[in-house]
């Protein structure tokens, strides 16, 4: 059975949008400088979450995975986000060149005239404006023409029974990872790291990439449970559920992991370059996102999904998934905000209104492309290990 | 899982029964070793015994044998450390993230990688006991009473966190290996003919009688010791890497030095899993059981780590270049162009270049190929170590320190010392253990022999026969 889109689910998402809409007028008039950093943080957050989604396809393309392809369709839904995101982040870079905001202040013509660090670095090379602008139209590119291909490739063996369609994903597949190895780590320099100018970190594009992959997979689990709940898709069991599940915890340690040493070694070097960005974070009001987005990145799902239960509960799971992207919406806001907004930050209206506003926007994208094709990748070759997963 | 999909490459070859894969596994501990195992095990025990008299050599004239110097305090001993340590690593990821992943291709390899980590592991560990000079007071390491009242460990220093860390690993590695090795060890038991070997191999199995309740048992603690283990590949070889990365000395402190550190060693491991298995399975016949496709996916993962490798190595050096920091600059630029620029050199193309290689499935399919690689591996990742460590120390802040370091042949002899010690103890365990897993294996005939995958294959097409009349 397809799934349609349409009745309250559709309302809800469109009201989502409104709301959204609605924050972003406010938000003009009351505080601008808000409204284009929380541009930003909601344009990567979902722009992440669809890149995972590409992720996950690709890695288990090449892994030869087989237990997934009963929900792959979730995945490749999630990936027809990917062109609205890449649209929001070339809008901001292309309005930052034009000096309508100062996000990434280092844009400033007077910056790169008398900045000592700047003009003192590679900076002076990679931070130019017209660089920065065609990186960007480059990993955006890359990552949607990809994942058009997945999606061909998943539509075409529907129709066509054989290996042929799934060796060429495995192909397209190893030449995604190759390509996101290296853009992910800079795409996370570029619009994120470069917001606070002076400071580098060699390990923070794949901090990046961990909260993205794990806000991914959340998103994956949460759009399956809804179809579950409408009583769709009855071949993903709760085998299924319990390895997402267990992705989501083994990936949200990985994330701690990463942010634990990139920190720690920060924090025990103490140099005043690279430490300073922490003191931006923890000395000022911005402690209580980042101590609360640890609490519920770490803590949380460490204590509630270490036990197999709890990983193969829907009603549960559903609960902490939800809570999960509230963390990794924090974290990509304490990284964002200190830089772009200073002190001037709040959550208030706008940013709630805005987050609500691309999840709507997120959520009528991937259900549409959702509806719009057979739930089940019937010609898989590894369907049959799915449709008979136990663990 | 229950179901395999038709079109994966069987595991196990030759249309094995239960009591084949028996008789097959426990043949090299019954029977007389050959003379080429002789010949090996001579040489290997030749080089052993000369590291262990250079080691005495050591202790008896001092670390002033070794080519240290006042601006280069660490160099042979700390890059064979952290080599050791990291060839270690597959062992672990093999027995416990393998397990989690449920790749059933790990159950023909396990044990003789879990085996190979503890002997790597043994070889690393002495070098910070003997690199102190007076081994006879090593135990300061530990935090224990000692007669000087006021020396006390330093809980803020990486070296400690280091200690704590290899000995955990130590002991659950072989926890784990042990226990995974009992139900085998009775399998070997109950076909001794010679009394006193029964009685050896009958101690060694604890006495294990095979009911129902001891398998429960013996799962449910595999499957804890696999859950202590996954953060243990992760937090090894992430402390190693802090005993560099926490200093502020230019080319150790990067923030990604963690979990490249940890990609390293599974790289490194991997590739010398692929060394001693590709001459195993030769030398034991075990050649049905580990497969091209065995070696194939092992190859996978050392493309993987290799370029994940590769990544980090690019990064450092792009943002040394973005941060404008000098130092960064220099450490870099002397890494790659100064007088130890072969050894950089050598690094990059052994571990970044030539694992590329692997992209083609021929010569991912090549036993020729794979050996010849993995032994590149191994000697690049060694020189990734010295690299770090030796170009980072040998041009100091002053540069009226600057310095070279050269080996003497006590630090070479060492080193060659612990490939002896590492291979006496590897070619030992090849005769008396049952190298791959015995019920490990068993369990998963019935999915991935090949026997079996064409008598399901012939089912399904019988069904679909009778479906098709209908």
């Amino acid at each position: 059975m397809n799934y349609t889109f349409a009745g309250k689910t559709k309302m809800l998402t469109i009201a989502l949008m409104g709301i959204g809409l609605a924050s972003i007028v406010y938000g003009f008039v009351m505080t601008p400088d808000r409204v284009w950093a929380n541009l930003l943080l909601n344009g990567f957050f979902f722009l992440a979450i669809a890149l995972a989604a590409t992720f996950f396809i690709a890695v288990n393309y090449v892994g030869e995975a087989g237990w997934h392809s009963g929900l792959k369709r979730i995945p490749e839904a999630m990936s027809t986000y990917l062109p609205f995101g890449g649209i929001v982040i070339l809008a901001l870079v292309v309005t930052g060149m034009l000096g309508v905001h100062d996000i990434w202040h280092w844009m400033d013509h007077h910056f790169q005239e008398t900045d000592s660090v700047y003009l003192n670095s590679g900076k002076k090379v990679y931070l130019t404006n017209t660089f920065f602008l065609v990186r960007t139209i480059v990993y955006l590119a890359g990552w949607i023409f990809l994942a058009i291909q997945f999606r061909k490739i998943s539509l075409k063996e529907d129709s066509l029974k054989g290996m042929s369609m799934h060796k060429k994903g495995i192909v397209f597949g190893a030449a995604f990872l190759v390509f996101f190895a290296v853009t992910s780590s800079m795409s996370a320099w570029d619009w994120l790291m470069s917001i606070d100018v002076h400071w580098y970190s060699t390990l923070f594009g794949w901090y990046i990439f961990a909260g993205l992959f794990v806000s991914g997979l959340v998103m994956m689990l949460l759009i399956l449970l809804h179809l579950k709940n409408q009583g769709l898709m009855q071949w993903v069991n709760e085998n299924h559920i319990h390895d997402l599940a267990k992705l989501m915890f083994a990936f949200s340690i990985f994330w701690t992991y990463l942010w634990f040493s990139q920190y720690m070694l920060i924090w025990y070097s103490n140099i005043p370059e690279e430490i300073n960005y922490f003191l931006e974070r923890f000395n000022t009001d911005y402690r209580l996102i980042v101590i609360s987005m640890l609490i519920i990145n770490f803590l949380f799902p460490l204590l509630i999904l270490m036990h197999r239960n709890a990983k193969r509960s829907p009603m549960l799971l559903s609960i902490v998934g939800a809570i999960l992207l509230v963390g990794h919406y924090l974290d990509l806001f304490q990284v964002i905000m200190p830089g772009a907004v200073k002190d001037k930050w709040n959550i208030g209206f706008t940013e709630v209104g805005m987050v609500l506003g691309f999840l709507g926007l997120f959520l009528f994208v991937t259900l549409s492309a959702l509806s719009k094709r057979k739930l089940l990748a019937e010609n898989h070759p590894f369907l049959n290990e799915s449709r008979q997963h136990h663990i | 899982m229950n179901v395999e999909s038709p079109i994966r490459e069987p595991l196990i070859l030759g249309n094995k029964s239960y009591h084949q894969i028996t008789e097959d596994i426990c043949k090299p501990i019954e029977g007389r070793a050959n003379k080429l195992w002789y010949l090996v095990f001579t040489v290997a025990a030749i080089c052993a015994l000369w590291g262990v008299g250079l080691i005495a050599y050591t202790f008896g004239t001092g670390i002033g044998v070794w080519g240290l110097n006042k601006t280069v305090g660490w160099a042979w001993d700390i890059t064979n450390f952290v080599w050791w340590v990291g060839i270690g690593h597959a062992g672990t990821l093999i027995s416990a993230i393998l397990l989690l992943f449920r790749q059933k291709w790990r159950m023909a390899i396990n044990r003789s990688a879990e085996a190979m980590t503890i002997f790597a592991v043994i070889c690393a560990a002495m070098f910070p006991a003997i690199h102190v000079g007076r081994v006879w007071v090593v135990y300061w390491f530990f935090p224990v009473p000692n007669q000087l009242g006021s020396l006390w460990v330093n809980f803020n220093s990486p070296l400690l966190w280091d200690l704590f860390a290899i000995s955990t690993y130590f002991s659950v590695s072989l926890g784990f290996w042990y226990i995974g090795l009992i139900p085998d060890f009775a399998t070997v038991r109950d076909r001794q003919i010679k009394p006193i070997m029964k009685k050896i191999y009958s101690v060694l199995s604890f006495g294990w009688s095979g009911n129902v309740k001891t398998w429960q048992r013996f799962e449910e603690v595999s499957l804890v010791l696999a859950g202590l283990s996954t953060p243990l590949v992760l937090s090894v070889h992430t402390i190693v890497s802090m005993d560099f990365a926490t200093s502020i000395v230019p080319g150790w402190h990067t923030t990604i030095f963690p979990p490249y550190f940890v990609a390293g060693a599974i790289f490194s491991g991997f590739a010398m899993v692929a060394t001693l298995l590709i001459i195993m399975r030769k030398v034991l016949n075990l050649e049905e059981y580990i497969t091209i496709n065995h070696l194939e996916s092992m190859n996978k993962i050392i493309v993987v780590t290799g370029s994940i490798v590769g990544v980090a190595y690019i990064t450092e050096l792009v943002i040394a270049w973005y941060s404008g920091v000098q130092y960064e600059h220099y450490a870099f630029l002397n890494r790659a162009t100064g007088p130890y620029a072969w050894a950089y050199w050598i690094m990059m193309s052994c571990n970044v270049i030539s694992p590329q290689l692997f992209w083609s499935r021929k010569i991912r399919r090549s036993l020729v190929a794979t050996f010849m690689l993995s032994i590149v591996v191994n000697i690049g990742m060694w020189f990734e170590r010295f690299v770090i460590i030796v170009t980072s120390t040998h041009r100091d802040f002053l540069p009226s320190s600057w310095t070279m370091f050269y080996p003497t042949f006590v630090d070479i002899g060492i080193f060659i010392g612990t490939l002896g010690i590492f291979f006496t103890l590897f070619l030992l365990f090849s005769r008396a253990f049952p190298v791959i897993a015995i019920a490990e294996t068993k369990s998963i005939l019935k999915i991935s022999g090949d026997g079996w995958k064409k008598k399901t294959e012939e089912l399904y097409e019988k069904v679909g026969e009778s479906e098709h009349h209908h």
